[in-house]
């Protein structure tokens, strides 16, 4: 390999070189590329009209999530932290909010142990907890969380992953859930890592499937604690061990029988072909707009999975070939949460992916609808490589038509930081507005102290709280109450925002695409369940319309296979649509 | 120009070594002790029954002969010293004795008694060979540097045993360094590096030979010539090693004010801003650097190369396309340049184009994988999915090849130690 000067210089050093480089990648637990930042553009001068402001404590969101000791983290599974959700679980319009709870190792004694949290909009801008009234009181490792009406009742159900045995809940549409896993033969005989989820209709029927993703094959009992390898340190400090080092898991496909109960189809979809990765968040998209979902894991420190639909029932994992498993360079990175978007409207869905410290996030712009393009340097993206990062969303907080990008941080180590001050547990959130060029530059600074303000954050969902048109952000903190992020924009742009409801396809319309057009701009969103890091965001589609007053046309595309299409839908209202027919909302 | 600051670490580095010494004793011969006081057997424990019933007086002789080659086994010096030194008494007359007792010594770092026993030796017996090379190693190790070159020199060529002949081709190169020889340094170093190509000793002594010659060359010129473009160039260089851009960064400027069109400053100055993170103007400034640097040399490829990639960066894919390609033209063997004009080639939609820079890139460096993962990718937009999955493959194979070398470097520094070479040298 030709040196280039740079190289040479940090590879260089004297005796220092060993450590440098990739030689400390292998050296921790999670991979890194230690990368430094690249200089960031110069700035646009444009105003950013958005800021944030921290709601959750006057909203009533007061219950902090416990996840194992709040400064040691023996095992990974007390570092990593689960996800959050926006959904509206009583189909009133108004999103509610989820927040999973974990446990610690010594656990608890009865009637103190930590439960999850349902919180209902009371559409005041606060929120009632609703947990025991609901039935979702389990306590445990709950990691994540994904929404869809597996059974076409017209209620939205709730599906979690946990350290031990995942739960599905299924909504009685009266304000209560009944845990169903075993019904639903969804039971687990073991205690196993899931992790991300993701409801999808992977083979069309109109009934909601279900795809997990998992982490680690864990064994608390035969795991090395702090110190113990080389993947147990960090910065030569003692910190919990792993994913490196620890066995990998697989992922599993449920199918829908259509009569509220599940199969384990992994095998025969080719599901288990790609082997075990450290997988995290699961989402299902159309990344070749063929009309058919496919699967993407983002994966901790191992190849990202993308399972290609082949329309037969089965699936190809095509991550590396199409480009979108590694960097840009072909290395691995720690992919946590995962953002899905049309960022440039070229009309394909693109990825975005933030990583640990030391590396820099990673924007795989689809190029075809078969291959990604890192184009994380040309977007503007790689000027920040100090945070650990987990989850993400592209979203249009200014509602100027183009999406920009929220994402939260915080490390996994807070040992770390009693030896190193400057290697903070807890650290600010991350805003880039899209400016419309297919690039980005960062606007954290410019959004309140809401965003400055350092957490150590893992979830985050996104969606419109308070129906004032505006897009909001929901965090889940560790140890800590979750933050609600109003978003508090002045840009006086129009927005749209547009609730599907299936009857051909399933009734929760995941997987449905919908592209609104205005002037001889086209955006599209997609249904999703699951997505940022195994959280839901609300299932309510948000269109920023810039100047315009009225989009031109809305278009959706089912997953049944219908097209509906609706011509001059005034600006600044929520509509619904109903497949086959529309209806505004009251 | 001295070396001295450095003599005290390598005198403590010297005597930590001793203990290798045990193979070097053991390869001696070890003296049987007759009747007759002087005779040699190459049969000891024969000898020593024979020479018992002989002379009672030989009995107490053949008794210390066995303790002491059985205390020199164990590597017990200090009983193999107490035996050795009181049949020195016994019988001064046997060389192998007084060369057994020099080894004993030398484990224990008695360098001069070492050095006495050995000159002992070889008074009584010119020809011990053994102990000409424990007197060299001796003189050696107890800084007489001087004394110890000419036996060392010798013994390096003739030494048979390939551990004996590393340890007295090293401290001779030591020596070498210490009495500041330097050519006579470089050309040991050459023969040590034939001999040894992989042992971690000839090569930690070569990196410090090599930086003991750049640090005497450096401060011969800061000496000789300290306002001198070159001698600020050297300054910026080192600063920047260090990590101090903003320094470094005055010194190149320092540089342009002496010599205003001289090649290569530009480009450096363009690399510390780059190298200097974020910041508002960096790209422009940097850009502008690389630039300037091209009026002054307009084929300098490293220069086309960093505006190919500030061009990538900003999607501009025709002018990096530009940029990569005038590189690579101007230094066909730069791997870099090739990846970055296949990347965007294939980035601007025309994967065709990129295969052939590619495939050159993966031809240059095969344990590149980044070049093979490139490659998969034009060669997939092309339809060409078997040629694809090959470079898949290669990718993976190089890629998990590199984590390895990763990984042995950092077990390395974490307590798995490379052993000494002891094969035979080459021919």
């Amino acid at each position: 390999m030709r040196w280039t000067r740079r190289a040479f210089l940090s590879s260089a050093g004297a005796a220092g070189f060993l450590f440098a480089g990739g030689a400390r990648l292998a050296g921790q637990g999670m991979s890194s590329r230690n990368v430094k930042a690249s200089p960031r553009p110069r700035f646009s001068g444009k105003p950013w009209p958005v800021t944030f402001t921290d709601v959750a404590p006057h909203a009533g969101l007061t219950s902090p999530t416990v996840y194992g000791e709040e400064y040691t983290k023996r095992y990974i599974v007390e570092a990593n932290g689960p996800g959050i959700a926006f959904f509206d679980y009583d189909h009133d319009g108004w999103p509610d909010v989820f927040v999973p709870s974990g446990t610690r190792l010594e656990g608890f004694t009865s009637g103190q142990k930590p439960i999850s949290h349902l919180y209902h909009n009371n559409r005041d801008g606060t929120f009632t907890d609703v947990s025991a009234r609901a039935g979702l009181t389990q306590s445990g490792w709950c990691y994540g969380v994904c929404v869809g009406d597996y059974d076409n009742d017209g209620h939205d159900d709730l599906f979690l992953t946990y350290y031990g045995r995942n739960v599905l809940y299924h909504n009685n549409g009266d304000g209560t859930f009944t845990d169903v896993t075993q019904r639903a033969g969804l039971h687990e005989s073991r205690t196993r890592y899931g992790t991300g989820c993701t409801f999808v209709d992977y083979n069309r029927d109109g009934n909601l499937d279900l795809f997990v993703s998992r982490y680690i094959d864990l064994d608390l009992a035969k795991t090395p604690v702090g110190g113990a390898s080389r993947y147990c340190k960090y910065r030569d400090v003692p910190v919990n061990c792993g994913p490196l080092g620890l066995q990998q898991e697989s992922c599993t496909l449920y199918h829908n029988n259509g009569d509220g109960t599940f199969t384990d189809v992994s095998a025969e979809a080719g599901i288990l072909k790609a082997g075990s990765r450290y997988g995290l968040t699961a989402v299902a998209f159309d990344y070749n707009n063929d009309g058919w979902p496919d699967l993407f894991v983002a994966c901790d420190s191992s190849p990202n999975l993308l399972y290609r639909n082949n329309h037969d029932g089965t699936f190809s994992e095509v991550g590396m070939e199409s480009g979108c498993a590694v960097s840009g360079d072909g290395q691995e990175q720690a992919n946590m949460g995962v953002a899905v978007g049309d960022y440039d409207g070229d009309g394909l869905l693109d990825l975005f992916l933030p990583h640990f410290s030391e590396d820099s996030p990673i924007l795989y712009h689809n190029v075809n609808g078969e291959f990604f393009d890192d184009l994380t340097n040309a977007a503007g993206l790689a000027v920040n490589t100090k945070y650990v990062c987990w989850g993400v969303d592209f979203a249009d907080f200014d509602n100027d038509g183009f999406l920009d990008i929220f994402h939260v941080t915080g490390t996994v180590y807070p040992e770390v930081e009693k030896v190193y001050p400057d290697y903070k547990f807890k650290t600010p959130r991350v805003v880039y507005r899209n400016l419309g060029n297919g690039s980005f530059e960062e606007v954290s600074e410019m959004c309140g102290a809401a965003v400055e303000e350092a957490h150590s954050s893992r979830g985050c969902a996104f969606g419109d709280f308070n129906n004032d048109g505006n897009i909001d952000v929901l965090v889940l903190n560790m140890s800590e109450p979750p933050s609600l992020l109003r978003n508090d924009n002045h840009s006086g742009h129009h927005w749209l925002n547009i609730k599907l409801v299936g009857t051909k396809s399933n009734r929760s319309a995941i997987g449905a695409r919908i592209t609104v057009t205005t002037g001889d701009r086209r955006q599209i969103r997609e249904v999703l369940s699951g997505s940022s890091y195994i959280s839901q965001s609300d299932l309510r589609q948000h269109f920023g319309l810039g100047t315009a007053k009225k989009a031109d046309q809305i278009e959706v595309r089912w997953p049944s296979g219908q097209v509906d299409r609706i011509n001059g839908a005034d600006a600044d209202q929520f509509m619904v649509i109903e497949e086959g027919r529309t209806k505004r909302q009251g | 120009m001295t070396i001295n600051p450095g003599r005290q670490k390598k005198r403590q580095q010297w005597s930590s070594r001793s203990h290798l010494i045990h193979i070097f004793v053991l390869t001696l011969i070890v003296p049987s002790v007759s009747g007759q006081g002087l005779a040699q057997s190459s049969s000891p424990a024969g000898h020593v029954q024979e020479s018992r019933r002989n002379n009672p007086a030989s009995d107490e002789n053949a008794r210390l002969s066995e303790q002491a080659q059985e205390a020199l086994q164990h590597g017990d010096y200090p009983k193999a010293i107490e035996y050795l030194e009181r049949l020195v008494a016994s019988a001064p007359g046997i060389s192998e004795i007084h060369a057994n007792l020099a080894s004993a010594y030398y484990a224990v770092g008695r360098f001069r008694d070492a050095t006495g026993q050995a000159r002992e030796a070889l008074k009584l017996k010119p020809s011990l060979t053994n102990a000409h090379f424990i007197l060299g190693l001796s003189l050696a190790e107890g800084g007489r540097c001087e004394e110890a070159l000419p036996q060392l020199s010798k013994d390096y060529l003739r030494a048979p045993d390939p551990t004996m002949k590393r340890m007295i081709g090293t401290d001779a190169l030591r020596c070498d360094l210490y009495l500041n020889e330097t050519d006579k340094a470089i050309e040991l170093l050459r023969s040590l590096n034939r001999d040894f190509p992989n042992d971690p000793d000839v090569l930690y002594l070569s990196s410090h030979v090599y930086s003991d010659l750049s640090t005497q060359t450096s401060q011969r010129l800061l000496a000789t010539a300290p306002g001198s473009y070159q001698a600020h160039q050297l300054n910026a260089e080192f600063l920047e090693l260090q990590g101090k851009l903003a320094e470094a960064a005055e010194e190149y400027r320092k540089v342009l004010s002496l010599r205003p069109d001289l090649a290569g400053i530009h480009y450096q100055l363009g690399e510390l801003l780059l190298a200097g993170g974020p910041g508002a103007n960096t790209i422009d400034q940097a850009r502008q650097e690389f630039e300037k640097e091209l009026e002054i040399d307009p084929r300098s490829a490293p220069a086309e190369y960093e505006l190919g990639e500030i061009a990538r960066q900003g999607r501009q894919w025709g002018q990096a396309i530009d940029h990569f390609g005038r590189a690579a033209s101007f230094e066909p063997r730069f791997t870099d340049a090739l990846i970055g004009l296949g990347k965007t080639l294939v980035s601007a939609g025309r994967p065709q184009d990129a295969v052939a820079p590619l495939e050159r890139a993966v031809n240059l460096d095969r344990d590149n994988p980044n070049a093979h993962y490139q490659l998969s990718f034009a060669y997939r937009r092309l339809g060409r999915d078997q040629d694809a999955a090959k470079e898949l493959a290669a990718y993976r194979e190089s890629h998990d090849k590199l984590q390895n070398t990763n990984l042995r470097i950092r077990s390395g520094m974490t307590g798995n130690i490379a052993q000494p070479q002891k094969d035979t040298p080459p021919e």
